[in-house]
């Protein structure tokens, strides 16, 4: 596994990070450091992905480990608790930790976001965790029209008992402060079998850490900035809608990749499956 | 002792991820769909429906219930060449309620799309996902240049593997018999002569179809199946996923052709007896006749459908009336979601004291085939009098009547 070391906030950037801290906002950006109240959107008990919120962190960070996000960044810890998971582009190995455990892996600082997975809010009961039950949006038996666990009786929305839903995000204050040369690799995008010639193993599944205080709005300014190719053999972007999972594709160079806008705090994944070597680029900013 | 940790890790995020009753959609994002601007030339007038599973696995891995296609962008969920008469695929295999992943240790394994538009044509479609820095690109199978750039789109027509219910359809008791007629089903694929899939040379190469094949004259690579039914609810694309489809065990001629059926009613649910007024049922069911295919051996998927009704549901009222005058005519148009045992139509208007009065000469025919249909009529303005108000009445094959809702012109 690709070695990753963490980096060490001067007090000067902790500092300024306390100021923002105290200011409060949603995000605010300056080359000094980040407050980021990130909301994290609750899973779901039918489907993976609803409540898969791949995070964009900060390129410098307090936190050394997975441990210390959740720690530091209030995740829930213990059994069913907060899980968070890195996707090393090197290998496209993903390595979980739940918040409160042990084995806690190093987190990255080289633009490469992770998972983050964790049980919402009961709005009426802040201190009752829970889960979606389904997603309206979907036909039956997806709808809440049919239960789905017993915890989600039929035209339950979520597991929140009556009078305390509905199951809301967590809200997290994450820190941190950009390195503007910072350099992000994207290496070719290959997977464990049927590869190209030139593919050395499975590599290349890379999770984006969009600078917080980036000057690309879509997907296809993040293609012109890095320099991705275009084309069906080109470069394909890809975010995860947490609210329900929806995965929204689009390749470099299409219209779809112009009007799919990034989502302040999300990381986006790059596939690059053609060109040999990796594409490296310093994320454009404010 | 790590170990051990470790297994409990898993199981945790097992626990907070995946739903217990379930399939497992893929764990990465895995695209299914079109991404460079082609589409599907496909009635989108009224409902649509397309899903996809694996070849060698459709009762595993199957889009389900998930919504896959688009019929015009909405900035959400739709973002590709999509418009009136013109659909696109555009998922992902990874979205919620998709069951399985086509996707394993040994790469990506070829699947099947069926698209079955609002007119009833409708498309086949199969990519083999080898590719995976195109993983499901639906592109793959539409005719391209030769630089893998510009892309013509894929028409859909009545060689989908759809059945066609035939005039004497009848309901008896708690079964519908049904005249079926099937075309010999075509299918595009990324290994049609002129297609993205040969002009990259990446994808056709599992040996599933003949490398540059042309879809029209290949007669052999798709097999008709068996007849299969189902009750599912009605007015909505149904799970084509074939465990909840009832194999009848009629075999449909290899080259196309008539078969006959009969299957039971949907048993209704409580929410949805006569006992219930008819505009407070809900979740009624109806019956649902599905073609199937085979290619290459593997298990049949369901390839086309036709909702033939139930009889508490989808009856063949006339929906969605629209009248309006028209240079010394009204013109009446409306459709069925439904014409199972349907024989006809009528123009009614307000009479006054003497009732309902038809205006039409004759019984206006069901064209639906014991499907939806559509229809547009003109009615000189004079045989409606004073009235403005027009009803259309459905007049079944046994003399019974359904009225829709009144409109004004």
């Amino acid at each position: 596994m690709m070695k990753l070391g963490s980096s060490k906030m001067t007090l000067p950037v902790l500092m300024a990070a306390a100021l923002i801290v105290a200011a409060g906002g949603a995000a605010i950006a300056s080359n000094m450091g980040f407050k980021i109240n990130k909301q994290i959107l609750p899973i779901a008990q039918i489907a993976n992905a609803i409540g898969n919120n791949w995070t964009a962190l900060p390129y410098n960070i307090p936190y050394a480990t997975a441990a210390d996000l959740c720690t530091q960044g209030g995740l829930q810890a213990g059994a069913g608790g907060a899980v968070v998971t890195f996707t090393n582009p090197a290998t496209n190995v993903s390595v979980n930790f739940t918040c409160g455990g042990v084995g806690a892996f190093t987190m990255p600082t080289n633009g490469v976001g992770v998972l983050i997975k964790e049980k919402g809010t009961c709005s009426g009961a802040p201190a009752v965790t829970c889960t979606l039950c389904c997603d309206t949006s979907l036909a039956a038996p997806y709808n809440c029209n049919s239960p789905t666990t017993a915890a989600c009786p039929a035209g339950a929305a979520d597991t929140c008992a009556a009078g305390t839903g509905p199951c809301v995000a967590r809200s997290h204050i994450f820190v941190g402060s950009h390195n503007p040369t910072q350099s992000v690799s994207v290496q070719r995008n290959c997977t464990g079998v049927n590869n190209p010639a030139g593919c050395p193993g499975p590599q290349g599944e890379f999770w984006f850490s969009v600078p917080y205080h980036t000057t690309a709005v879509t997907f296809q300014d993040i293609c012109v900035q890095a320099g991705l190719p275009s084309g069906v053999t080109g470069a394909q972007l890809t975010r995860r809608r947490s609210s329900d999972g929806a995965a929204i594709n689009a390749f470099c160079g299409t219209a779809a990749a112009s009007t799919q806008n990034l989502v302040l705090g999300e990381a986006v994944r790059i596939h690059t499956p053609t060109n040999p070597g990796p594409v490296v680029f310093i994320p454009a900013h404010f | 002792m790590q170990k051990l940790l470790l297994v409990l890790m898993l199981c945790s995020l097992t626990v907070l991820s995946f739903g217990p009753a379930f399939a497992i959609p893929c764990g990465q994002p895995t695209l299914l769909g079109h991404g460079f601007g082609a589409y599907f030339v496909c009635d989108d007038s009224r409902i649509v429906g397309a899903y996809a599973y694996q070849l060698s696995s459709p009762l595993l891995v199957s889009t389900g219930f998930q919504k896959i296609y688009c019929t015009a962008p909405d900035g959400v969920n739709c973002f590709g060449n999509s418009g009136p008469g013109q659909v696109t695929i555009e998922s992902d295999w990874s979205n919620p309620a998709i069951a399985g992943c086509p996707v394993d240790a040994s790469g990506g394994h070829r699947i099947i799309i069926a698209v079955q538009c609002s007119d009833g044509k409708g498309l086949l479609v199969s990519l083999s996902g080898a590719d995976s820095s195109i993983n499901y690109l639906v592109e793959a199978a539409h005719p391209s240049d030769p630089s893998g750039s510009v892309f013509q789109p894929l028409v859909a027509g009545a060689q989908n593997g759809r059945p066609i219910i035939n005039g004497s359809a009848s309901v008896t008791g708690g079964s519908a018999t049904m005249s079926l007629h099937f075309n010999k089903p075509i299918i595009y694929t990324d290994c049609d002569n002129g297609s993205l899939g040969m002009v990259l040379g990446s994808t056709c190469v599992d040996g599933v179809f003949t490398q540059n094949r042309d879809p029209l004259t290949d007669t052999t690579a798709v097999l008709l199946g068996h007849v299969f039914t189902s009750g599912q609810p009605c007015g909505a694309f149904p799970d084509a996923e074939t465990s909840k489809w009832v194999d009848t065990g009629v075999v449909i001629p290899a080259g196309g052709g008539d078969v006959s059926v009969t299957a039971a009613l949907p048993v209704q649910p409580a929410t949805c007896a006569s006992t219930v007024p008819p505009a407070s049922r809900t979740g009624c069911l109806c019956l649902y006749v599905g073609g199937s295919t085979t290619v290459a051996g593997s298990p049949p998927g369901i390839s086309g459908f036709v909702q033939a009704g139930g009889p508490e549901a989808a009856s063949p009222v006339a929906l969605a009336v629209m009248a309006e005058q028209a240079a010394g005519n009204v013109r009446v148009r409306w459709h069925t979601d439904s014409e199972l045992g349907l024989a006809g139509f009528n123009i009614l208007t307000d009479g006054g004291k003497q009732g309902l009065r038809k205006v039409n000469d004759g019984l206006i025919a069901a064209t639906g085939k014991g499907a939806g249909a559509s229809y547009d009529q003109f009615v000189p303005r004079g045989k409606f009098q004073e009235s403005r108000t027009v009803i259309i009445e459905s007049v079944m094959k046994d003399g019974t009547t359904l009225r829709s809702t009144p409109v004004k012109f």
